[in-house]
């Protein structure tokens, strides 16, 4: 027996042993490990069974798009489904002559019916906002805050006009001077700035950006990303020093199998990654079909969080 | 193959800060281009001296390719699995995994029994 066994290990060798041989060997190997590389993470992460945590599940909602006497009411459903933010896009009207505009009465609308659920809110500051705009804004509404987001995806963004790319030292200034209308409000809250994919070839941004930041977001669209993001998240923090959060995850389509199959998978891979939270984009949306209000991802989403989530 | 990635992870930051994105080529250049070839390099060198042995089987940049892919993926293995930071990764690497490594890079590549005919 022990003679048959060395046979075939000699035989092994002497084949193995071959330049031809060993280049093929060697190149398939080279192709296995690279998708091992690749898939590997999100394959491991994706099939843990974890029980409940207190991964944070939140959503974006475009109150602004809804009638002023909806609010209150989807406020609360929001909170009902178990959703611990609420992320919402700086919206009002400054001129403090039309204090009573109806985008400032949905804003004292929103506020109210958030303090009622005692649901967090992360207010997203886009990239070119006004600075008097913002001021008054934290001004009326900043104490309701949690979480303010300086600037959305700036590695992306356009300056002047479409297609004009901000450069790093416009990114870093016109961050500085939205970043100190904020602070000068010294309010209770935690600072933070997603980023797209795209940061990896400008990764200076992340960098730069972090040292006045309390956690950094990732958005991520796509199932090429969502399978790939475990490296994108380590990298990130690698970079940067911070917890990452997902701060937009979501998919824009009218089949809301596939939309629930994308979000649940997202959401397992994420809480399974330890990471804080994912925020998922948008709640409703009247532009796009990446809102999950009254369509079955809004029950699936739900009784995930029930099933996942302290 | 840990002093390479202990330096790659040491420098990222530096590399990034470089007159972005080029710092980052260069990263990627010396992370993938470089650091194979020279691992390779060493990897025949080591061969052919304890083995007393001439040339190669395998291209060297293709076997350093081959032996950095084995590391990485390795590494990404225990930190995913496991959870644990880079250091510990390395010492786990330096201390468990030197001899397995050792022998994959014995059988991955060799060179002809001296002399060549």
């Amino acid at each position: 027996m022990d003679h048959v066994i060395s046979d075939i290990a000699h035989g092994v060798y002497n084949f193995t042993n071959r330049s031809l041989i060993k280049n093929l060997i060697i190149i398939t190997l080279c192709i296995a490990l690279g998708f091992t590389i690749v898939f590997f993470p999100h394959q491991y992460y994706s099939s843990q069974k974890t029980g409940k945590s207190d991964f944070q599940v939140g959503i974006h909602y475009v109150f602004e798009q809804d009638e002023l006497g909806q609010i209150a009411g989807q406020v609360q459903r929001i909170h009902d489904w178990g959703f611990k933010v609420i992320r919402i896009r700086l919206e009002c009207q400054p001129d403090p002559l039309d204090y009573n505009n109806l985008m400032n009465q949905k804003n004292d609308e929103f506020f109210a019916a958030v303090q009622r659920s005692g649901m967090d809110v992360a207010l997203v500051i886009m990239n070119l906002e006004d600075t008097a705009k913002v001021d008054y804004y934290l001004n009326r509404w900043g104490s309701y805050l949690r979480y303010i987001q300086i600037f959305n995806e700036p590695e992306l963004s356009n300056s002047w006009t479409q297609g004009a790319m901000f450069t790093d030292d416009e990114i870093c200034s016109k961050f500085n001077i939205i970043y100190d209308v904020v602070e000068s409000h010294n309010l209770n809250v935690e600072y933070y700035t997603n980023f797209g994919i795209s940061y990896v070839i400008r990764s200076n941004v992340p960098l730069e950006l972090a040292k006045k930041l309390d956690f950094v977001g990732l958005d991520i669209f796509m199932d090429a990303f969502t399978v790939t993001s475990p490296h994108f998240i380590e990298n990130l923090q690698q970079l940067t020093h911070k917890k990452v959060v997902i701060t937009e995850f979501g998919m824009s389509t009218t089949d809301h199998v596939a939309q629930s199959d994308f979000i649940l998978k997202g959401l397992n891979l994420f809480k399974n990654m330890r990471l804080p939270g994912c925020w998922v984009v948008y709640w409703n949306s009247a532009h796009d079909s990446y809102g999950i209000r009254d369509t079955s991802t809004e029950t699936a989403v739900g009784e995930w969080i029930a099933a996942n989530c302290n | 193959m840990v002093g390479f990635q202990s330096w790659f992870e040491g420098q990222l930051e530096g590399f990034m800060l470089y007159m972005p994105p080029i710092g980052l080529a260069i990263f990627v250049v010396l992370m993938f281009v470089v650091e194979p070839i020279a691992l390779g390099a060493v990897n025949i060198v080591l061969i052919n001296v304890l083995f007393g042995t001439r040339g190669w089987q395998v291209t060297f940049w293709l076997n350093g390719i081959f032996l950095m892919l084995v590391f990485l993926t390795a590494n990404i293995m225990l930190r995913t699995v496991f959870g644990w930071p880079s250091s510990i990764v390395m010492a786990f690497d330096m201390v468990l995994l030197s001899l397995p490594l050792g022998c994959l890079a014995r059988f991955s590549n060799g060179g002809w029994k001296k002399p060549i005919n």
